[in-house]
């Protein structure tokens, strides 16, 4: 950890505290709710990388949400799940989640505690129920032991295993980046980074808004409709005419971990992020007012954007053993 | 059949008798003025075919007794999962000692409670109430098979939810009783079910929307009260 003031703290009775910069807004989480406890945290990390939660317990949250990709997907436009089904939408990168209104791509998930059911009953990703789930884990000594441990309960129930997860991926906290510290007087930008900054405030903040680089709302970011897909994003959920094309905006955090990019990973790199923008914009009713005449951005305006970019990669986060895949015993 | 609900009634008149004061809100189904059983298989007029109903499962949430219109008393849990494949959740024991002239109560769980509740109890996942892809609870799902109509095994699926504007599906209903009962009996009606309108051609509703929204407020005219004579 860089900052003596930012390191996560354990308080009395195991109860555990996610920290984050001053500069950070409040989080949104209610952790009244779901109060994090250091043992609970524990079960969230031994379930999230147990494929004990897919029906043939071939996959786990990690096989598509890596630690060392920002915990998306590596290298995969879209992501493939129990016996190599290949879903319709690139793995998002998880980070910062209790500053999130709402999950996936097109918001369908409202509350963090109940998004595991998604991935766990999807048949194209772990094609499992949490009935399933429930069982197998009340046949394990070992998780048995852990639920007793943290929760006073000899029986595994639903809520229980929710709760675990969401607690783990809480603490994907990251504010460790070159940004971070030039934000804190701790290191300076090169003029390049310097210009690029200028820039991204210019024209990209204000869907991507600093400090947690999204503001988790939705946008139509004028990407022409792959039809291979028809994607309509959050049209999908709320059926509301208004909603047709647009995702969740990303966070641009670690950037160079979680590629390729957008909501199919039709992006490999920011070169090809910042030329769409620029001159790839897709007019239809929904595109957003800040994109209607596209990005102007010079080649070497567009060079400077991604030196500023890469200061938002966060080595800290992605090779943190807290949360990276657990020591085989 | 008459046999089933008279022990059902019985043994909730005995379970409520050893707590004292304690009465049940009673649920039963009834089609063609019979009582009705899932898995067995009637016959519907306005379908012209025959029909089996192998699943019945709702949230009833918000339950009330009514005196001139004031809440005089309200049931101790907010929420409870009604399924008539497990005979236990056919009756809500409560307790209550003033006299009341009506019933209200929701069918559904209400937006708050799928946004913030403890998933856990009757609002468990595990009871394949709560829609995986999306947030939200479904209020209520109907399952059976038909021969006539077309879908896959000719089952018809229906799983009416969603909370958020414009396409809330909670329903409320307020049914007056005409004398005062110990045990209230609710009796799903399903001969009304059948009837509705949106149901001539949609075999399969599992998501929010317009029709899902529709099919709930057809459904909320399927309870009807009988007093305890």
């Amino acid at each position: 950890m860089i900052f003596g003031f930012l390191i996560l703290f354990a308080c009395s009775k195991g109860s555990y505290k996610i920290s984050y910069p001053k500069n950070y807004p409040k989080p949104i989480y209610n952790f009244k709710q779901n109060p994090l406890k250091k043992d609970i945290i524990a079960i969230g990390k031994a379930l999230f990388y147990d494929p004990i939660l897919s029906a043939d317990s071939s996959i786990s949250c990690a096989s598509c949400h890596s630690p060392y990709n920002a915990f998306a997907h590596s290298d995969h436009t879209l992501s493939h799940g129990i016996r190599d089904q290949i879903g319709n939408r690139n793995a998002p990168a998880l980070m910062n989640l209790a500053w999130q209104k709402s999950f996936m791509w097109d918001g369908a998930i409202v509350r963090l505690d109940a998004q595991a059911l998604a991935p766990i009953s999807h048949p194209k990703e772990m094609g499992s129920t949490i009935e399933q789930v429930v069982m197998k884990l009340n046949r394990s000594e070992i998780y048995r032991k852990l639920f007793w441990k943290a929760f006073e309960d000899s029986i595994v129930t639903s809520s229980e295993v929710m709760k675990s997860l969401a607690q783990f991926q809480l603490t994907f906290v990251s504010f460790n980046s070159k940004y971070d510290s030039v934000q804190n007087g701790l290191a300076k930008f090169s003029p390049q980074e310097i210009n690029g900054y200028k820039l991204f405030l210019k024209n990209c903040n204000g869907c991507h808004k600093e400090p947690l680089f999204s503001t988790y709302d939705f946008e139509n970011n004028g990407l022409s409709v792959d039809t291979t897909l028809n994607d309509k994003g959050k049209f999908t959920i709320s059926l509301q005419s208004n909603d047709s094309l647009k995702f969740k905006i990303p966070s641009l955090r670690n950037l160079s971990y979680s590629f390729p990019y957008m909501h199919d990973g039709r992006f490999r790199s920011l070169q090809q992020v910042l030329n769409h923008y620029v001159k790839g914009i897709h007019a239809s009713p929904t595109l957003s007012n800040i994109l209607q005449n596209g990005i102007a951005l010079t080649s070497n305006e567009k060079v400077d954007i991604i030196a500023f970019l890469l200061t938002l990669n966060d080595k800290n986060f992605i090779f943190n053993k807290n949360i990276s895949f657990p020591k085989k015993n | 059949m008459k046999l089933r609900l008279f022990f059902a009634i019985i043994l909730s008149i005995c379970l409520s008798q050893k707590k004292g004061i304690g009465q049940n809100l009673i649920f039963n189904l009834s089609f063609d003025n019979q009582s009705f059983r899932l898995g067995e298989n009637y016959f519907s007029k306005t379908w012209n075919d025959s029909f089996s109903i192998s699943t019945i499962r709702f949230y009833i949430s918000n339950i009330s007794l009514i005196k001139s219109n004031q809440i005089i008393y309200k049931f101790p849990k907010k929420e409870y999962l009604v399924d008539f494949e497990n005979q236990q959740n056919i009756s809500i024991p409560f307790t209550n000692t003033n006299s009341y002239d009506a019933i209200r109560f929701s069918i559904g769980i209400d937006s708050v409670t799928n946004v913030n509740s403890e998933m856990s109890d009757d609002l468990d996942p595990i009871y394949g109430m709560y829609w995986t892809w999306q947030s939200g609870f479904i209020n209520w799902k109907i399952e059976g098979n038909c021969p006539s109509i077309s879908t896959r095994n000719h089952l018809f699926q229906y799983h009416i939810g969603g909370y958020q504007f414009p396409y809330n599906t909670l329903q409320t209903i307020q049914l007056p009783l005409t004398t005062d009962t110990k045990d209230v009996n609710l009796t799903l009606n399903l001969d009304q079910f059948l009837i509705t309108n949106e149901l001539k051609n949609t075999f399969e509703i599992m998501s929010p929307g317009n029709k899902a929204v529709e099919l709930s407020q057809s459904f909320k005219k399927i309870f009807d009260l009988q007093n305890e004579k």
